[in-house]
């Protein structure tokens, strides 16, 4: 049985885009010098879009996030079979209103800890 | 020869017609339309050709009248015989083709042998009966006859039987029959919608009928589940499911009634078309980093890869030849349609208006693309030729997704949020008559029609 718990802050993401914006690189260090320090832990991204967007490209779109962020914690050096990913294209929004606030809450990654 | 004695060679010959005619309809009671054509070529003083009544794709055309009696059985049955032919009528109305004449207005009974001067008055050019009886077996068994008005004889007379629940789909084949005679072209009478439906916190995928009927659910398990994809032979469909934490490719067989998984990398893998040879499923995988794709050889397992971009690339939909695949890229860094050979070479871009273009579907019925395109803010179905040439945008309300076309290429079904919840809808080809068709107490999405 799998404990899910959130442990640190999602990071963002720029419309359409699935590339590691510099806003995230702190929350992203911090992720893996966490990591680094508890070896046995797994961790699960999960890659989210906004609600604008074709729901089968925001599946992929939401897939190349958590994977993105997946490979740059990569290169600060935790082990890729530590980190798992899924994408939830834009199935689970945050919030719903139709504003850019709501959007950028909701083009995400997000962690969370399986043990 | 004196005239008396050409008055009896012509009785003869008369008589003898007369007794062929009795023996070959007699033996093609349960024959099929070809036997027919051969009698009414053996009868025609010249060649005569398979006639097509109705050409559907010349423009501006007369809607054709025709006439389906209440097909007449015993009375355990005549409920049976309004049903099945109210059930005609109703599919001959939906395409839009025919003048189905006010039955109130016949002036021949049903069980009447047809006379055409009953029917040319009403201007009918076609006139249908049928009979039905119940089998031994219990099954029913109905015999259908279609007359031609204008050339006063009978051009179809084929029997059907199936089990009595099932007198819908009987009623649908009789319609598509009847519209192959008179258009010469496949009917969609048999075809279905699959959907993906949401109530609550559980994920179903739903069929029904292509008129909406018979509605039900196929597969429910409560996982995120995108858009179904038919094998052209109507017997399984394709889709991709989030399960364990893994999107997955799994095929429903309805024949055997059992769900399989079929692909997992271990990574995000969509389900694209079957091939229409029925050999090759196309999908696209994430398991190599970006977004790929791929062909997958249903017998033997083996996949070839298409693409090789550090871009995504889904989506793939492929043309009615088999030969070409029409899918959505982000290579030029937004999201845009581009059309390849079946091998993965050639690629082309088709989309140069607006700045995100995807869900596209290959038309059955020839070269016309739709797909989804952001135009002004909100998301809009707009159908394209394959060389990328005729952009037309074909909704304005709300946000409109997931198009599919129906196996005639004549209606486009699609997601809509335009009325709050997402439903499905369907629209002619030319974007005319937009209703909603999924239920409204279901959120629906992910519409696919089969071939």
């Amino acid at each position: 049985m799998r404990e899910m718990q959130s442990i640190f802050s999602d990071t963002h993401f720029a419309y359409n885009r699935y590339d590691v914006t510099d806003d995230a690189k702190p929350t992203l260090r911090k992720i893996a010098d966490w990591m680094l320090k508890r070896t046995s832990v797994t961790i699960l991204v999960e890659g989210h879009c906004d609600e604008r967007g074709t729901n089968e490209y925001n599946l992929a779109l939401g897939d190349q996030r958590a994977q993105a962020t997946k490979s740059y914690l990569v290169s600060l050096g935790v082990s890729s079979s530590r980190i798992e990913t899924v994408s939830f294209g834009k199935e689970q929004p945050l919030c719903t209103e139709k504003t850019e606030e709501c959007w950028t809450k909701n083009r995400r990654a997000h962690f969370v800890m399986s043990k | 020869m004196n005239i008396p004695e050409m008055a009896k060679v012509r009785k003869k010959s008369n008589n003898l017609m007369r007794v062929i005619l009795l023996f070959l309809i007699s033996a093609s009671l349960s024959a099929s339309i070809c036997a027919l054509s051969a009698l009414s070529a053996l009868l025609c003083p010249s060649v005569c050709e398979a006639r097509v009544y109705l050409d559907i794709t010349s423009p501006g055309i007369k809607k054709f009248p025709i006439a389906i009696q209440d097909f007449t059985g015993k009375e355990a049955l005549v409920q049976e015989g309004l049903e099945i032919s109210d059930i005609i009528r109703s599919d001959l109305q939906f395409t839009d083709l025919f003048f189905l004449l006010d039955k109130n207005a016949f002036i021949e009974t049903s069980d009447s042998p047809f006379n055409a001067d009953n029917w040319k008055p009403l201007g009918a050019d076609l006139v249908v009966k049928g009979t039905i009886e119940i089998s031994p077996d219990g099954s029913l068994g109905v015999v259908v006859s279609a007359y031609d008005v204008v050339e006063m004889r009978n051009i179809l007379k084929k029997k059907y039987s199936s089990k009595k629940d099932l007198v819908r789909p009987l009623a649908h084949k009789i319609a598509d029959d009847l519209f192959e005679v008179i258009t010469g072209k496949r009917g969609l009478f048999g075809t279905r919608i699959v959907f993906v439906g949401q109530d609550g916190q559980n994920r179903s995928i739903y069929l029904m009928d292509f008129d909406g009927q018979r509605l039900k659910k196929i597969v429910g398990r409560g996982s995120l589940t995108m858009k179904p994809r038919w094998s052209g032979d109507g017997k399984k469909i394709a889709y991709s499911s989030l399960r364990n934490g893994k999107w997955s490719i799994y095929i429903l067989d309805f024949d055997t009634a059992t769900e399989r998984l079929i692909y997992s990398s271990g990574a995000t893998d969509l389900a694209g078309d079957f091939t229409p040879d029925g050999k090759y499923l196309l999908f696209s995988s994430s398991g190599k980093g970006s977004p790929d794709i791929y062909l997958l050889h249903l017998g033997t397992k083996v996949i070839s890869r298409l693409t090789y971009e550090p871009a995504i690339e889904v989506s793939p939909s492929v043309s009615p030849d088999g030969k070409q695949i029409v899918y959505v890229s982000d290579r030029s860094s937004t999201p845009q349609l581009y059309v390849m050979g079946i091998d993965g070479n050639d690629s082309r871009r088709i989309t140069f208006e607006g700045n995100y273009n995807t869900a596209p579907e290959w038309s059955l019925a020839g070269d016309l693309i739709v797909f989804t395109s952001r135009a002004g803010g909100s998301f809009q179905v707009c159908t394209i030729k394959s060389d990328g040439s005729g952009m037309t945008q074909l909704t304005s309300a709300g946000n409109n997704d997931e198009p599919s076309f129906s196996s005639d290429g004549r209606y486009i079904i699609f997601t809509s949020d335009r009325d709050g919840v997402k439903g499905v809808y369907q629209m002619n080809v030319n974007g005319e008559q937009q209703h909603r068709i999924s239920p409204r107490n279901i959120r629906a999405f992910g519409p696919s029609w089969s071939r």
